[in-house]
């Protein structure tokens, strides 16, 4: 009995500020999946209990493994996600045309999931290592290589969010790990200058979507017609929101309802909740950034700091990408809300990478 | 100034990392209060008790019209009521909206007077499957009903009038089997973008309505509907203009089909006329028929029972669709085989004892003249209808040469005409033979193909065909019922394809002559077959022909008459053919009369003068 208590004591030094805002954001997205799901007699709010149901376990779970045995597993972890994004050519399940899911009965697995952690886990080991010179341009290009491969298997998917994902990862951890300001900017320059290359490889619906962005009334009715009422819903909502479950662009289907509970939840929290709901969500994803940077800087370690700057950055891009494109800031890059989005394959991963920089507060001073 | 060590190098960026993301977090804020709270106002009152609909009018349908610019397919408006189940729904379980719908209903149904048509299933039907489309409470109402609905109920959240086009046939039941008729189309293709509602849209589903149905179908227009809580349109954006389908014209004649139609009468049968200079079919008529107005907007249920369950089967198109043993209307082909054979000429004669054996030890074929019509030659033996001259015509040049003229007169083939569906009939051979019965052609079975009995099958169409290139001298043209279409009336009509370029046939000129020779003494002969069809005043050509058909001592015959006129100059290739008749003469004949003298003869009975 006291074996076991002596196995769960390190999570009494949990971040609890973290574990605490991260668990309100899981409550306050099946209380809008169920909003979402209203008057569709929808059962996804409890799926979505389930999933959670499965991932805080692992969460806790994750937080007890020593994060430092990452350091020689990250390798393995990085080709076995390459590996799958291959499978995927052949393998996977088409929606929409983009092969993103292996369908395993259970649940959809997005292999860009397990590769989004195991960039952050080799990325850590690079840059972490006190011997590199990180001011020098030798040291930050086998890293760049590292981030590219299973960017271009992700953007070949297609999924244009995730794969920009990467390089949001990548360009943190440079920063963190004390690059000279002059590398930095000749890669600014250099990422400025292929936007045009890039915009020739875009398939042609993204590009409508960039355009519908820059001239939301070029076509109301079709492209433009997810981006009108998004920002119709959202705009509607005022200052205290129409209520709960009283979302009407929701309701009514004008929001489809497809992605009304998974990529649109937030449009549909602020329209429902107003300003002061949607300020409250972005205040309690805050709230887990400043805890997460905390870490970060109590750590000694420099791999496991860049373990949690690299789990910062991934978790911040996905929260500011999905919020700006629900608003209308950005154009629609299909990216979940984490924590909150339906989505069983998503609360997990996103559960688990919180849970390793668990890991990482729980083993530092 | 001081050196940074690395590790508050670090330090620093780490922070300055955690600025930029609150700082970003701040920005979507800012940005937030300002659509949320500073132009909230503006959106909600657009949004305003959820005003925006986004509708899709399908084009106006284009017209049917005949030769003369005679409407035979149009438009009429109806007005209904119709309810918008997308706005009548209600939060929570389905069935508290197909409550809300059911009291509606009821309370609509007391206030104009008219007893309800939908029942609470087919409702939850419409609600589940096709909720973007408005569901029609009622159909066709009157100015009263109309004016009751105003004043009493008048639009409201869901529900309002709707007018829609339905389909009209002037002429209820003209050409109906080749027109065909509309029905409801399903939902747009979701590539087209996302509706909250679809006008219906009619669909082509039998005939020409069906075979043209792109063309004649325009294209759906979308409209961005702003609809206040009252339920009042506050204004309607028009998104994409719907464009008019286009009209279909066609060669056929509504007077010469009327005419046709009538000399029909109540015997199941088909009389096709064709245009022989050209081609273009001028009346494709067929008994039984059915109302085409019956079967729009839709077809109940007991129309359609009583269609289908008719035994003479009023939905084929029988012109078409059907396959007949010619009889002996295919004589003057088969003679023609045998002079391109060159193995035979028009003076060619045979002697007829009224039978004949195709073998040995097979039984004795009979002529229709017991008695035997003596000694024939070609143009003898077509106006009196000779069998024994065929047979021993026959037997002489052997079947290819049969097979290779009648092949390239059309027979046993599709015509390729415009209708939306055309059996080919048969042509027999050795491999068709082979596969049906597993044997080869024998000695009998030519002597019967010569005389049109047997195996050999032609629908009506074929024959007006096969007619018109005897009349025309030899002149394949693809029998065609479109002129061409157009959107408006100031364009010229176009064809999709280009009508394939008419076939002319290598004949010598005396070949065809004898044969129409033959065919004009069946009519103006003193010893013809069909000369109780003669018309004064007119020379024409004909061939009778009464097949044998069904089980053996069936006393119903195919009663058939080919025929074109006026001799010299042809204008027309007329087939006449009943079903289940008594003989040509009896059936088949006098109708031709009938036509020929409507067409082209004197005028006659009319009231003595003084």
């Amino acid at each position: 009995m006291d074996n076991l208590l002596k196995r769960f004591s390190p999570l009494a030094r949990l971040d609890w500020i973290a574990a605490g805002a991260t668990l309100a954001l899981l409550t306050l997205g099946v209380v809008f999946i169920y909003s979402a799901g209203y008057g569709r007699e929808s059962d996804q709010w409890i799926k979505q209990i389930l999933f959670i149901f499965i991932g805080l376990p692992l969460y806790l779970g994750i937080a007890l493994f020593d994060y430092r045995r990452l350091r020689d597993i990250a390798p393995v972890l990085y080709v076995l996600g390459l590996l799958l994004l291959i499978g995927l050519f052949f393998f996977g399940m088409s929606i929409y045309g983009a092969k993103r899911w292996y369908n395993l009965r259970v649940i959809f697995f997005q292999p860009a999931e397990v590769a989004k952690v195991a960039v952050i886990a080799l990325l850590a080991v690079w840059f972490g290592d006190p011997l590199r010179n990180p001011r020098r341009l030798k040291s930050v290009m086998p890293p760049l290589v590292i981030t590219m491969i299973p960017f271009a298997l992700i953007a070949a998917q297609p999924d244009v969010g995730t794969a920009f994902i990467l390089l949001c990862i990548y360009g943190a951890m440079l920063f963190v790990s004390g690059t000279s300001w002059r590398i930095l900017g000749m890669f600014a320059l250099v990422g400025i200058l292929s936007l045009p290359v890039a915009w020739t490889m875009l398939r042609p619906y993204h590009r409508d979507r960039i355009m519908v962005f820059l001239e939301p009334d070029r076509d109301p009715l079709g492209r433009g017609w997810n981006v009108r009422q998004s920002q119709m819903a959202v705009g509607s909502g005022g200052l205290h929101g129409k209520g709960f479950k009283q979302g009407t662009q929701n309701l009514l289907g004008f929001l489809p309802t497809t992605v009304a509970p998974t990529d649109f939840i937030y449009s549909v929290i602020a329209e429902e909740k107003g300003f002061v709901g949607a300020t409250t969500m972005l205040m309690l994803y805050s709230v887990i950034f400043v805890a997460l940077a905390r870490s970060a800087l109590r750590c000694s370690d420099p791999f496991g700091r860049l373990l949690i700057v690299g789990i910062l950055a991934m978790f911040c891009a996905h929260v500011t990408i999905n919020v700006a494109m629900t608003v209308g800031l950005m154009p629609i890059i299909g990216l979940p809300l984490p924590l909150v989005s339906y989505g069983g394959s998503f609360v997990l991963s996103t559960l688990l990478a919180l849970g390793l920089a668990q890991s990482v507060h729980l083993r530092t001073g | 100034m001081h050196k940074l060590t690395d590790t508050e190098r670090v330090r620093l960026r780490i922070r300055l990392l955690l600025g930029l993301m609150l700082f970003l977090q701040g920005g979507i804020l800012a940005f937030l209060w300002n659509l949320q709270v500073v132009q909230g106002h503006t959106f909600q009152d657009q949004i305003s008790s959820q005003s925006l609909r986004r509708v899709r009018h399908p084009g106006h349908r284009g017209r049917i019209l005949d030769r003369n610019g005679m409407v035979l397919a149009d438009n009429r408006p109806s007005v209904g009521i119709a309810l918008y189940p997308e706005e009548l729904r209600l939060p929570g379980r389905q069935s508290r909206t197909l409550d809300r719908i059911d009291a509606l209903l009821d309370e609509i149904s007391e206030n104009i007077g008219l007893p309800r048509t939908l029942t609470r299933e087919q409702v939850a039907r419409h609600y589940r499957n096709e909720r973007m489309l408005p569901l029609l409470a009622w159909r066709d109402l009157d100015d009263r009903t109309i004016a009751r609905w105003a004043e009493r109920v008048g639009p409201r959240e869901g529900v309002d009038l709707l007018t829609e086009p339905v389909r009209f046939y002037p002429f209820n039941d003209l050409l109906a089997q080749t027109l065909g008729y509309v029905g409801r189309g399903g939902m747009a293709d979701p590539d087209e973008g996302r509706f909250h509602f679809q006008i219906p849209e009619m669909e082509g589903k039998a005939g020409l309505e069906l075979v043209f149905d792109e063309l004649l179908r325009g294209e759906a227009g979308a409209e961005l509907v702003r609809i206040d809580v009252a339920s009042y349109k506050h204004n309607v954006e028009v998104l994409v203009p719907p464009v008019r389908g286009h009209d279909v014209h066609l060669t056929l004649d509504a007077r010469l089909q009327n005419l046709a139609e009538r000399i029909l009468g109540s015997e199941t049968g088909s009389i096709v006329l064709m245009d022989p200079r050209n081609g273009e079919v001028l009346a494709l008529a067929t008994y039984p028929r059915y109302d085409l107005n019956n079967m729009v907007p839709f077809i109940s249920h007991s129309v359609w029972n009583a269609l289908i369950q008719d035994p003479r089967r009023p939905l084929v198109n029988r012109p078409v669709r059907e396959h007949y043993a010619p009889g002996s209307t295919i004589k003057p082909f088969v003679c023609l085989a045998g002079l391109l054979s060159g193995q035979v000429t028009e003076d060619t004669t045979y002697t007829c004892h009224g039978s004949y054996q195709p073998g040995p030890n097979a039984a004795p074929m009979h002529c229709n003249n017991r008695f035997g019509h003596g000694t024939l030659d070609m143009r003898e033996a077509i106006a009196r209808s000779c069998n024994v001259y065929m047979w021993r015509l026959a037997e002489d040049i052997g079947y290819d040469p049969m097979f290779a003229t009648l092949e390239g007169l059309g027979a046993g083939q599709q015509t390729g005409i415009e209708v939306d569906f055309e059996v080919s009939g048969i042509l027999p051979t050795d491999a068709w033979k082979r596969q049906r019965h597993n044997d080869v052609l024998r000695r009998g079975d030519i002597a019967n193909i010569s005389i049109g009995q047997g195996f050999l099958t032609t629908t009506p169409l074929q024959m007006a065909l096969m007619t018109a290139t005897i009349a025309n001298g030899g002149t394949h043209h693809a029998p065609t019922l479109l002129r061409g279409f157009r959107r408006h009336e100031e364009e010229p009509l176009e064809r999709l394809e280009p009508r394939p370029a008419p076939v002319h046939k290598a004949w010598d000129p005396v070949h065809v002559a004898a044969i129409r020779e033959g065919m004009l003494g069946t009519v103006m002969g003193d010893r013809g077959t069909g000369r109780n069809a003669r018309v004064d005043g007119l020379a024409y050509a004909a061939k009778t022909g009464t097949a044998q058909y069904g089980p053996p001592g069936n006393r119903r015959y195919r009663s058939w008459m080919i025929a074109f006129a006026p001799y010299d100059n042809p204008r027309l290739a007329a087939v006449v053919l009943i079903d289940s008749g008594l003989g040509s003469g009896v059936d088949a004949a006098p109708r031709m009369q009938l036509l020929m003298q409507a067409l082209f003869g004197a005028p006659r009975g009319e009231v003595p003068r003084g």
